[in-house]
């Protein structure tokens, strides 16, 4: 998804419902003083993390369990990384990566599942696996 | 959002999309619970101004209990006067 945005009002979009209480103002980070307490997840690299994954772009499929993911940039391309079953995302950026990595699993499920009766021992695997952290809805 | 169920606490990361990619802020919820995992979670986050300090892409990406579910992307762009 991806918005333009041309007009803000001085406290940004107008909000139809309740607004979330946030635990902190908004942390900016390119500030001379930044904050005493920086959320973690604001401290990573997102070109060089493991990070904790439930991206789901396929209506028919939820994700019961996140996949362990590792983001990494080489050679001018980001890599996102499931050891578990060696299966990667590919993108320019993090995002691009990770969005590229839910769709293959995704693919991935549905692959395995139309061809579940004849997979190798090895496919058999990462089926198991797969389905300990993706079913149908 | 849909199939959430009991406390979450929901961070956004704001990154720039430049040659480098680079967290500008972000912000994290209080503990927002989901009742009914059938049902709509409405999350509405207000932010205060964010200094976005150059044009071009900029991603928010959203975390729920630091687990990655999600992103969406604008363009800070500069209005020329007519």
């Amino acid at each position: 998804m991806q918005v333009t945005i041309s007009e803000v009002t001085t406290r940004g979009l107008e909000i139809q419902t309740a607004e979330t209480k946030l635990l902190s103002p908004v942390v900016r980070l390119d500030t001379p003083t930044p904050p005493a307490k920086v959320p973690e997840l604001l401290k990573a690299s997102t070109t060089a993390e493991k990070l904790l994954f439930a991206l789901n772009p396929d209506g028919r499929l939820k994700v019961t369990r996140p996949f362990v993911v590792t983001v990494a940039r080489q050679e001018g391309v980001v890599t996102a990384h499931v050891e578990e079953i060696d299966e990667f995302g590919y993108g320019s950026k993090s995002g691009e990566a990770l969005h590229d990595l839910a769709k293959t699993l995704s693919e991935l499920y549905f692959s395995l599942r139309d061809n579940a009766d004849r997979l190798s021992a090895e496919l058999s695997a990462i089926w198991l696996k797969l389905n300990e952290h993706i079913e149908l809805r | 959002m849909t199939d959430a169920e009991g406390e979450y606490k929901f961070t956004v990361r704001i990154v720039y999309l430049g040659e480098e990619e680079q967290i500008v802020g972000g912000l994290e919820t209080e503990g927002v619970t989901a009742s009914d995992r059938l049902g709509v979670l409405n999350l509405a986050l207000n932010l205060p101004p964010v200094q976005f300090p150059q044009f071009g892409r900029y991603e928010f990406q959203l975390f729920a209990n630091n687990v990655y579910i999600g992103r969406a992307v604008i363009n800070a762009v500069k209005l020329e006067a007519k």
